[in-house]
């Protein structure tokens, strides 16, 4: 399920990161520059902005998929409360009426 | 009704002649060590690989071997005691698991490795119903709730323990002493069980002569439930339906597993006592065994690997961060033994069931950024669910049921928690080359 879901998402997050989105653009950029001040090369500095927007995105990906883990298990404990009313009443301690 | 209400009244006669509490002390132990060895081997499993030079993936049999007949014994543990006599069955059963973990930790190859687990696996299989079984018989109903919130203590904390313990024993060692501390609690145990255990007067050892034994029966809960283990603790390793292999023991498994729910259901001295779910209360306490199963290992897997993939945490901080939660069911459990005798189980279920949910979908807020704090926190949460769901499951199914059924209750009882806990752990993750070793 983890890793499905892992791959759901990335699929879904894929199509943000295109030359339309300006916020894209805008984090590009800001990385470009960031690895170019660390001395990267302008060709480098590029490819390792995208490297480094490409593993930001994996780990968000993979995050979204463990909140649907933690919320499947949620709903799957909530589905039991009505089985709780199908159980016959016992008295406290757990013994039946027995005198 | 009102056989079983005659039953009861007999039985309630009887009391073992030593304090209770020491027994349920002594027969926690051994249980607290065999749920420990479900979960001990995951992390030293590359360790193991390479000192036995065997192959990452053929290494992970270590794991299923144990499960496999894990499964197949505990749901036969009922009749065996039955035949044996329970004392006997529990010790040799305390005995077979101590000596296959010295067995286990010479191994010199992966094969021997693996017999060995099998036998562990086996032996593990029969203590712990024999043990909630015992704990139903030595306590009278009213007090179960505390002899429950003792034996809930082992079986709830030790899978949490068990990823961190042999980390650190396989780091600071070597694994081999993952089976080899097994040892000492063993035969402490087995010292502790031959003074202290007595079986009831009511507790028939039946003549192997007068049984008839169900081979047919046996042949297909080893087939059923052995084949089910597998395709759940490999499946999400081979890509599930697109392995020929997990298709095939599927089939397998779904058929031997409804003819033998037929097969039992009509047989007069089944292997498997399967009239028990006839009480309603008794077959919804195995459905919710099942789901706290489901969520216990989990949630137990997903949050350390969320903690060291994600948030970076080294395995020893992973652990950690689940230790407040281990301490609060520790505290939480006799509470909640306590208030079994004042309140109906069902109401404790409810509110069990209701903050367990909601500790769920508060940890679908988690981000990137959460610090320790909040981790632990969330899981502190979990486990107040938790031990408001185990104690109070356990009294109700056993209300309703004639104290001579104990034994066969216990067994499947445990199956379910057992069955759950490997699909919780199979549907919730993958073992494949994206998570860090199969926490």
């Amino acid at each position: 399920m983890l890793d499905r879901r892992t791959q759901v998402h990335l699929t879904d997050l894929a199509p943000r990161l295109s030359a339309s989105n300006p916020a894209f653009l805008a984090t590009l950029r800001g990385a470009t520059q960031a690895m170019q001040a660390h001395g990267a090369s302008a060709a480098g500095a590029t490819q390792q902005a995208y490297a480094l927007i490409q593993g930001t995105v994996e780990r968000q990906a993979t995050m979204l998929s463990y909140i649907d883990c933690f919320w499947f298990l949620g709903v799957a404990i909530l589905c039991m409360v009505p089985a709780v009313f199908l159980m016959k009443k016992s008295k406290p301690g757990g013994g039946i009426a027995v005198h | 009704m009102s056989a079983a209400a005659t039953t009861l009244d007999q039985s309630d006669a009887w009391r073992p002649a030593v304090n209770p509490w020491i027994i349920a002390l002594a027969v926690t132990l051994a249980t607290f060590m065999e749920v420990l060895d479900t979960s001990i081997a995951n992390v030293a499993l590359p360790h193991i690989a390479g000192s036995l030079s065997a192959g990452q993936d053929e290494s992970t049999w270590v794991l299923t071997s144990y499960l496999v007949s894990n499964a197949i014994v505990l749901p036969l543990s009922g009749w065996l005691s039955s035949i044996i006599g329970r004392k006997n069955f529990y010790m040799g059963c305390v005995a077979l698991f101590t000596i296959s973990s010295f067995m286990c930790g010479l191994a010199p190859n992966l094969a021997v490795l693996i017999l060995c687990r099998i036998l562990q696996g086996a032996g593990g299989g029969g203590l712990q119903p024999s043990e909630q079984a015992i704990l139903a018989d030595t306590f009278p109903p009213a007090k179960r709730g505390m002899a429950f919130a003792v034996y809930g203590m082992a079986v709830v904390t030790a899978p949490a323990i068990g990823p961190t313990l042999g980390g650190w024993i396989t780091d600071n060692f070597s694994w081999r002493w993952i089976f080899f501390i097994n040892i000492p609690v063993g035969i402490l145990s087995l010292l502790l069980t031959s003074r202290l255990i007595q079986d009831p007067p009511y507790f028939r050892r039946r003549k192997l002569k007068e049984t008839h034994i169900d081979y047919v029966g046996l042949g297909f809960v080893a087939l059923g439930l052995g084949t089910l283990q597998i395709v759940l603790d490999k499946g999400q390793r081979d890509d599930w339906f697109e392995s020929n292999f997990i298709l095939t023991l599927t089939v397998i498994s779904v058929a031997a597993l409804i003819f033998l729910v037929v097969w039992e259901w009509r047989n007069k001295d089944p292997i498997i006592d399967l009239h028990l779910f006839r009480d309603r209360t008794f077959g919804i306490s195995n459905l919710l065994m099942f789901m706290l199963g489901f969520a216990l290992l989990g949630s137990t897997l997903l949050l350390p690997l969320f903690s060291q993939t994600l948030l970076g945490y080294t395995a020893e901080q992973a652990g950690l961060a689940l230790m407040p939660g281990g301490f609060a069911i520790i505290l939480l459990l006799p509470l909640v033994g306590f208030l079994l005798s004042r309140y109906t189980p069902r109401w404790l279920l409810l509110f069990g069931l209701v903050v367990l949910s909601i500790s769920l979908f508060r940890m679908t807020r988690f981000d990137l950024d959460i610090d320790f704090h909040t981790v632990a926190m969330a899981r502190v949460f979990q486990a107040v669910g938790m031990a408001f769901l185990f104690v109070p499951i356990n009294t109700a199914a056993y209300a309703f049921l004639p104290r001579d059924k104990n034994n066969a209750a216990s067994g499947l009882m445990n199956l379910a928690r057992n069955i759950g806990g490997s699909v919780g752990i199979s549907v919730v993750t993958t073992c494949s080359t994206g998570a860090p070793k199969c926490i």
